[in-house]
């Protein structure tokens, strides 16, 4: 038993309306690089953060070197040797990096802390690791890529025997990446077990001994990496064949409707320029902070830029308001629906009215009989499973959520769509469902921009690719040049 | 790519209020030469020594995150209760400490008031503070009918008198807590605690601080600077009224956001706030000097603050969202 | 499985108390102060109640609408001070006195209106300008109402005026029913504009989250703009209501409104948090308000210690807010 360093058995968790995790059972050996791959919402998030003690498990049991324990809290994790690295960075942008890594257990000399000893020990900290950065420079004056890497430093930092890494190299370059690889080579002769959570197959095949499926909360399979194959995986995370999963389209494209030329916005964005059709789905691929996003932002007034030109429909404008770009017809589906797209409190009604109230007056006023006929009429185009239209958005699905965020900006009849993770958080069969959105909204003539970070989705669903790394358009592609080595190789390229 | 836009547009050397501050001090001086007085010097001097240790109190918790309007009626508080007291128990040493201790657990128990009620009804620390500052006037008003409660205790006349080596006994007093608030907010893991419970709570909460108790820690040390600055007061004027200090809590941003503390959170130094403090009631003063009185005084210093705090949250906007 | 239990009869009872404690409240404090004083439950009673409140009444409206949009404003106490003393200083001229009553009535009714709406003009554009929620509203108000009440002092000098105007249509605002008319019309345009325009349901949304009504495309700025300029208007004309109803005017006449105004908005179940909550609400409000402080008065409390208890309503009432609103969430939470 004492073989393996972590045995999650049967562990089920729920949430109000959905099982998050059922029976689920995952161990991990001692010294071993175990990949954990699925598609998002899929469980990899939950079954770590119980793992992390964020969440209990409502049934099953933890056994942590073979003996059986109760992860209570973060610091009981800790404490046990489990050590996170999450994608979202949980820094302090204000302080500097060593007082991030000694964030709470500054070493006191003589009843004080002794700055020179911790800025010096975690210099050391660093170079030993190969990180090119400082200990005293603050966070906030580094790119994403050396927050992350702070962040796997935070983790290195503290005695643990297993280290959970969620993504670490969405924000890396090629050789930052490589840096992090021998890492983790590294960790796994000293013996520590790493637990490695990611999209990026290549990886996977390249560091991990062992890799297991997870898909709908289940544990489809667990196996030693050399038995599989990249079809087979991706089979085992979609749970269907891999050439069906994306819905064709059938339309013609059209004109362009935008043209964006040389958009700049200070240090994060420079020289992106690209051209949209009328019936054209157009995906922006690119790794996470890549800076599609933030290109998103300027077309939509949500954020200003510095240089650069917009066309829309012909006509040259300086977009820089949202209510702005909302009347020239472009609209932004946003990244995190929840912050950004609605609001939980209300209900659909609200939710989908907000964007052309004007649609709903009668005799200059709202008309609360047609704002319910038109969240009813979407309400059953687009499939939305509620009980009642007065229901709370924050009590649907994930993926019934996206589908008020799409009826929102349906609602108000703009021309040019930009979709930014569209099928972010949500289960499989409403993912299907919204591209099948797409490709008609893209037939009835609109234009729209998908930004996506699964590779296979924005591959498959786009009519042609623009590529985005560092801030840079670094690659156009068609359908035919779009393959997933093609897009990767661009995408760290810079 | 995404983290510059987490960096903050205000950089250390670029203080546009600061800048501003000096003109204006630089433009009184100009006008009125005699305004550089050793006198000048000293009374300002004083008055920074009073409200410089609620000043350093309210930056604590601006860095922290949190906020105290209940600030005035507690110090007012403080100024009332300890000339009470000081009435009630008589001129001995042991009576004029043991009001002193009184007192400030009084001004205490009011911060551990707005700590439960921030912390742990989770009210917001704006509404609760304000909500607490008004009930706590309502009981001063009560309590001292509206009157001013004076006191001729010789030993307080003599602290507020007194001077050592030309500075006031007050300034010594602000002076110490200077150098016991530096220590703690850069040497102390309970000082980087506030830092980083201002600066990303939810990073602090992760790291294993405790997130609750620094803020409620936070509202109880606001308690105690009023009441020192309370006492302080009253050793200056030996009298104490509701009257006093009604505007010493938006002083207090003030001196905070001159000195070049964000109101944000999570950045900043209580060594800052002490130029901040400084400049301000240089520019009170020298208000005065020129002849300003009553309510015209008042209108300037209310356009100062308000264009004071206004830049500040100009220059923070971006990171509102 | 029993926790959940305990934690929805929990939830149901703070969500009850929100939707009714106010009716509760009102016909508990009415029943109290009846058995004290039978003559509470007069009509003539009730009537001086509901004009007294009148004025803090729109004041509360006003309030109300920069709540909604997730903001506060606290100058509507200098606001009311300084339209209260203009008003008296254009009433007593000589100039205006040869004008015929009517026409002076309603100048001085415009006058407060522009000058209130021009300091929530003030107070609106610095706040679009630095994209400011809750903190920088309270802060930035704040600092206003002292710059208002000290430009106040300065309009009269600090003197204390007695009103000279002839009896008139001026007069008539005071009078009677005529402040609780104002009131309600002013009520119901304004509940009307917040459910039935453009501008009501982005101000709500505003409150919710200025992110999400960003990106739904609203005018942001502008409505965070007019909401101000409103909320300053409302506290103006309940400036000029309330020269002609006390005959007088001083510069501190505004005194403690902005205060009272909270209250109200807080009591009728407008969360401060901005995003919920309507006019008929606050008008509730001010009922309770109106009936508990003239209740506390006949049972002899001072002036000063009602202090005490609008402080503790506040705190009351947003707490129960938040506690309602975190079960709320934690009963979906993901």
């Amino acid at each position: 038993m004492a073989d393996y360093i972590l045995e999650m058995h049967h562990i089920t968790k729920r949430f109000p309306g959905v099982v998050a995790l059922h029976d689920v059972s995952f161990s991990v050996h001692r010294g071993e690089i175990h990949a954990l791959v699925g598609e998002n919402g899929a469980g990899k998030s939950t079954l770590m953060k119980i793992l992390n003690g964020v969440y209990q498990a409502d049934e099953g049991s933890i056994v942590l070197n073979g003996e059986k324990t109760i992860i209570r809290n973060t610091t009981e994790a800790k404490a046990k040797g489990i050590g996170l690295v999450f994608q979202e960075f949980n820094l302090v942008n204000s302080l500097t990096v060593a007082e991030n890594l000694y964030i709470n257990r500054l070493p006191k000399r003589k009843g004080r802390i002794d700055w020179k000893a911790i800025n010096r020990e975690a210099q050391e900290f660093l170079d030993s690791l190969g990180f090119n950065f400082k200990a005293t420079q603050k966070i906030e004056q580094l790119s994403a890529a050396q927050q992350q890497l702070v962040e796997i430093a935070k983790v290195l930092a503290i005695n643990t025997s297993l280290i959970v890494m969620d993504e670490p190299t969405s924000s890396l370059t090629t050789t930052e990446s490589e840096i992090l690889f021998a890492i983790i080579e590294n960790l796994k002769r000293k013996g520590i077990s790493v637990i490695y959570i990611s999209h990026k197959l290549e990886e996977v095949f390249r560091l991990a001994d062992t890799t297991t499926v997870i898909r709908d909360g289940q544990i489809i399979d667990s196996a030693p990496t050399a038995t599989f194959t990249r079809d087979s995986v991706v089979e085992k995370m979609v749970g269907r064949s891999v050439d069906t999963e994306y819905p064709r389209k059938n339309c013609e494209i059209g004109e362009v409707v935008l043209s964006v030329e040389e958009i700049k916005r200070e240090g994060l964005i420079e020289d992106i320029s690209f051209k949209l059709h009328k019936g054209e789905i157009l995906g922006f691929a690119g790794l996470v902070g890549s800076g599609r996003t933030e290109v998103a932002e300027a077309i939509f007034g949500a954020e200003l830029y510095q240089k650069g030109t917009i066309e829309v429909k012909g006509k040259k404008i300086a977009i820089h308001s949202t209510h702005q770009a909302k009347h020239e017809g472009i609209g932004l589906l946003t990244e995190d629906r929840k912050e950004t797209g609605l609001v939980l409190g209300y209900n659909l009604i609200w939710n989908i009215t907000i964007t052309n109230l004007n649609k709903v007056r009668r005799r200059q006023f709202i008309s609360e009989k047609a704002e319910s006929l038109a969240a009813a009429r979407f309400t059953q185009e687009l499939n939305i499973k509620t009980p009642s239209l007065k229901q709370f958005a924050v009590n649907l699905s994930g993926g019934n959520q996206q589908k008020v965020v799409f009826a929102k900006w349906l609602f108000s009849d703009v021309d040019i769509l930009i979709l930014d993770e569209p099928t972010r958080g949500i289960d499989v069969g409403a993912k299907y469902e919204i591209y099948q959105l797409m490709n008609r909204l893209a037939e009835q003539g609109k234009a729209i921009i998908m930004i996506s970070s699964e590779l296979p989705e924005v591959i498959g669903m786009s009519d042609r690719l623009v590529v985005l790394s560092g801030g840079k358009k670094v690659g156009e592609l068609n359908r035919e040049e779009a393959t997933p080595e093609a897009v990767m190789s661009l995408a760290v390229s810079n | 790519m995404r983290s510059k836009r987490a960096v903050v547009k205000k950089f250390v050397n670029d203080q546009p209020v600061l800048l501003l501050f000096l003109f204006f001090i630089l433009l009184m001086v100009v006008i009125k030469p005699s305004f550089v007085s050793i006198r000048n010097v000293k009374n300002i001097l004083i008055d920074v020594s009073i409200y410089g240790v609620s000043a350093l109190a309210m930056t604590i918790a601006i860095i922290t995150g949190a906020f105290d309007l209940s600030l005035s009626a507690n110090f007012a508080w403080a100024q009332i209760f300890f000339c009470f007291l000081l009435n009630a128990w008589g001129d001995s040493p042991g009576a004029i400490l043991a009001a002193l201790l009184v007192m400030l657990l009084s001004t205490m128990l009011v911060g551990v008031l707005n700590g439960l009620i921030v912390v742990f009804l989770r009210v917001h620390a704006f509404i609760a503070t304000m909500a607490t500052g008004i009930i706590l006037k309502g009981f001063s008003l009560v309590f001292t009918k509206g009157n001013m409660i004076r006191t001729t205790n010789p030993f307080i006349r003599e602290m507020g008198k007194g001077t050592f080596l030309g500075l006031s006994y007050l300034t010594y007093i602000f002076i110490a807590f200077v150098v016991l608030a530096y220590f703690v907010m850069t040497y102390t893991r309970y000082g980087r605690g506030l830092y980083a419970t201002g600066g990303n709570m939810k990073a602090a909460e992760l790291s294993g601080i405790n997130v609750k108790f620094t803020r409620f820690s936070i509202f109880v040390i606001l308690g105690f600077a009023a009441g020192i600055s309370g006492a302080m007061f009253v050793c200056l004027m030996r009298a104490g009224s509701v009257l006093y200090g009604t505007d010493l809590a938006l002083t207090c941003v003030a001196a905070t956001v001159v000195g070049g503390t964000p109101l944000t959170g999570g950045r900043g130094s209580v060594l800052r706030t002490v130029v901040g403090i400084l400049l301000i009631y240089v520019l009170y003063k020298g208000l005065a000097f020129l002849g300003l009185q009553g309510y015209y005084n008042t209108m300037i210093r209310g356009i100062v603050l308000l264009t004071v705090v206004s830049i500040d949250a100009f220059m923070t906007r971006g990171d509102r969202w | 499985m029993e926790s959940k239990e305990k934690s929805t009869s929990k939830r149901k009872l703070v969500a009850f108390l929100r939707e009714w404690g106010l009716i509760f409240a009102i016909v508990i404090i009415t029943v109290v102060a009846t058995v004290i004083r039978p003559a509470f439950l007069s009509g003539k009673n009730m009537l001086n109640i509901l004009r007294a409140y009148s004025t803090i009444g729109i004041a509360s409206m006003g309030m109300a609408y920069a709540v909604i949009g997730g903001g506060m404003d606290l100058s509507i106490g200098s606001t009311i001070s300084l339209t209260a003393v203009v008003t008296m200083l254009i009433i007593n001229n000589a100039t205006v006195a040869t004008v015929t009553p009517a026409s002076a009535a309603l100048l001085v009714l415009l006058v407060g209106i522009l000058l209130g709406a021009l300091i929530g003009a003030i107070n609106g554009t610095i706040l679009a300008l630095v994209n400011g929620k809750l903190a920088e509203s309270f802060i930035i108000t704040y600092a206003m109402q002292i710059v208002i009440g000290a430009v106040a002092q300065a309009v009269v000098r600090g003197n204390f005026q007695a009103a000279q105007y002839r009896s008139g249509l001026f007069k008539e605002f005071g009078m009677g029913f005529t402040p609780v008319v104002f009131m309600i019309v002013v009520a119901i345009i304004m509940q009307f504009i917040l459910v039935k325009t453009q501008f009501g349901r982005s101000l709500y949304f505003l409150g919710s989250s200025m992110q999400v009504a960003k990106m739904a495309g609203l005018k942001v700025k502008q409505v965070r703009f007019f909401a101000h300029l409103i909320c300053g208007a409302c506290a103006g004309l309940a400036g000029v209501i309330v020269v002609s109803r006390v005959g007088s005017a001083s510069v501190l006449q505004g005194q403690n409104y902005e205060l009272d105004a909270l209250v109200c908005v807080a009591i009728g179940g407008t969360s401060l948090d901005g995003g919920s909550g309507s006019i008929a609400r606050t008008v509730l409000g001010v009922m309770v308000v109106g009936f508990m402080m003239t209740a506390l008065n006949i049972l002899g409390v001072q002036s000063n210690a009602q202090l005490i208890v609008r402080g503790a309503v506040i705190v009351a009432a947003v707490a129960l807010d938040v506690l309602n609103k975190s079960m709320k969430l934690r009963e979906v939470a993901q």
